[in-house]
């Protein structure tokens, strides 16, 4: 009698750890297809709005003279002022500028010829 | 002693004359050694300060008080073009006493165009308000909006690894971040009965085997970078201590931010629109509440949610000079806490601010800003602030 009651009590012991580990389970998937559903909104978001046309300068085959390409000083204007006003290029030299311009590359997520041609705008112009 | 004399004194003439018939126009260094060129390694020191009036009327109470000087400096050290650390420290004065905290500091290294890693304590980018614009010299309020800070459900911060970067689609623009981190610490109410259930995400030291994961990934529509959308998470399996009975009670966080900046000339001047919308739901878990010596059981559904969106206008093409200074700055801002927690409560807060720009970098905020609270630590209630802050970043 008491191993029969031994027997039942581990199988329900079993069947309790099977439900949470189920559970368990049955949670992180669902918290993987919710961030997968967004994911793939986002994407779908991006996909939808990006221009379906070549970069700047290979869209046509006009001469290089031609080409229409954001000046440093547009892309400083835009991008410093995404967060803050778009700082004075007087107000550091162009080893602070170098130093400012990585930092601020990876803190705001400037692409690379965002920061490029931003970086030599500010060491012109200071 | 005279021969000896005579003689010191000729070396030492001697020398100088020859050293200055040494220098040759021609070919000294003004011609032959290349110019200055700085080193690739650089220190600099940056960071931001604020200080101010803060008066306070909440019910009958009132209180106003000079607040204590914030400085919050930042040491850059760049290492070479691609390698740079960065550390920010944070003194405040709270409560008679001075406080030192690392709001951040970690190592970047730029893989390629499109890739950086960086590692060590590093502000989480779960949205962009914390990351992005909660320094005083950029939040146009001298206050963070719900949600934000000590009880606040967006993460700030956290020790881990993260890999982020940015794409150039031809006009629009995309950036992400990845990255894993020692995740949350769920209160169990052992220390702080009144916050059982909250997390804390400052986890130095990881109290389970189970890391946080998270990311953000950011696109900007258009060509001229003036608007931006992102969708960010946050989630980790395990936030309670191991071996406890909270171990498996998971979080899973996520956020939608929006900003638009832009010059319109049909209204003279900038347009700045920022919103955060923050939800957090995290495994119920059973809590013990001791009323009148007796422990009782208690549990509820974990989840919670704030917003907050903001509208500023500067109006840059004025002609008078001191109006092109000004900024008229508005924003609203909510919290839901789960019904049933200690902490529960719904809050409501209105902030409206006129700003001076003294410089790029400095600014004078005159705020007014009304709380009208459910619940909360402090019974709710309405609460009326008006605001005089100087903030200046260097």
């Amino acid at each position: 009698m008491e191993v029969a009651q031994l027997m039942v009590s581990l199988y329900t012991g079993l069947l309790d750890s099977n439900k949470l580990i189920k559970q368990t389970i049955m949670k992180t998937i669902y918290k993987i297809f919710i961030a997968g559903i967004m994911l793939f909104v986002t994407g779908g978001l991006i996909v939808s709005c990006s221009s379906t046309k070549n970069a700047y300068t290979d869209a046509t085959d006009v001469e290089e003279e031609f080409k229409i390409e954001k000046s440093g000083a547009q892309m400083w204007g835009e991008a410093c002022n995404r967060c803050h006003l778009a700082p004075s290029p007087a107000d550091y030299n162009d080893t602070d500028w170098s130093t400012i311009s990585l930092h601020m590359r990876v803190r705001a997520n400037l692409t690379e010829k965002e920061i490029t041609k931003i970086e030599a705008f500010l060491k012109s112009a200071n | 002693m005279k021969n000896l004399l005579t003689l010191i004194a000729i070396i030492v003439f001697g020398s100088t004359v020859y050293s200055q018939t040494y220098n040759d126009f021609g070919t000294d260094s003004s011609s032959t050694t290349p110019s200055f060129t700085p080193s690739k390694t650089q220190f600099m020191i940056r960071g931001y300060g604020h200080t101010g009036l803060n008066s306070l009327k909440a019910g009958d109470e009132k209180e106003s008080s000079y607040v204590g000087s914030a400085f919050a400096p930042i040491f850059l050290f760049k290492h070479s073009d691609r390698l740079i650390f960065e550390a920010e420290l944070e003194f405040v004065l709270e409560g008679n006493e001075l406080e030192v905290g690392l709001e951040y500091a970690n190592v970047m290294y730029v893989l390629n165009k499109n890739m950086t890693v960086r590692a060590g304590k590093f502000l989480l980018p779960f949205g962009t308000f914390m990351e992005r614009l909660h320094p005083s010299w950029i939040n146009r309020f001298p206050t963070a909006p719900l949600g934000y800070g000590h009880d606040g459900i967006a993460p700030s911060s956290g020790i881990g690894v993260e890999l982020r970067g940015a794409f150039d689609l031809g006009g629009p623009k995309l950036n992400y971040s990845v990255y894993s981190t020692n995740g949350p610490r769920l209160k169990d109410g052992s220390d702080e009965p009144e916050e059982a259930g909250m997390l804390l995400f400052q986890n130095f030291e990881d109290n389970n085997n189970s890391k946080a994961f998270g990311g953000r990934i950011g696109l900007l529509p258009f060509a001229d970078s003036s608007t931006e959308i992102g969708f960010s998470t946050y989630s980790a399996n395990k936030t309670g201590a191991t071996d406890s009975a909270y171990e498996n009670a998971g979080a899973f966080l996520y956020a939608l931010d929006f900003s638009f900046v832009k010059q319109i000339p049909e209204i003279g001047g900038f347009i700045d629109i920022k919103g955060q919308y923050n939800n957090s739901d995290i495994d119920d878990a059973t809590y013990i509440e001791i009323e009148d010596d007796v422990a009782e059981e208690y549990t509820f559904d974990n989840k919670s949610n704030s917003f907050y969106s903001q509208l500023s206008y500067r109006p840059t093409m004025a002609s008078s000079d001191f109006l092109k200074k000004l900024e008229f700055v508005g924003r609203y801002s909510n919290y839901n806490a789960p019904e049933g927690a200690e902490w529960e409560e719904q809050s409501d807060q209105y902030a409206f601010g006129l700003n001076y720009w003294l410089t790029w970098r400095s600014l004078i905020k005159v705020t007014y800003q009304t709380t009208e609270s459910k619940g909360g630590h402090d019974g709710g209630g309405t609460t009326n602030g008006f605001f005089v802050h100087w903030a200046i970043g260097f």
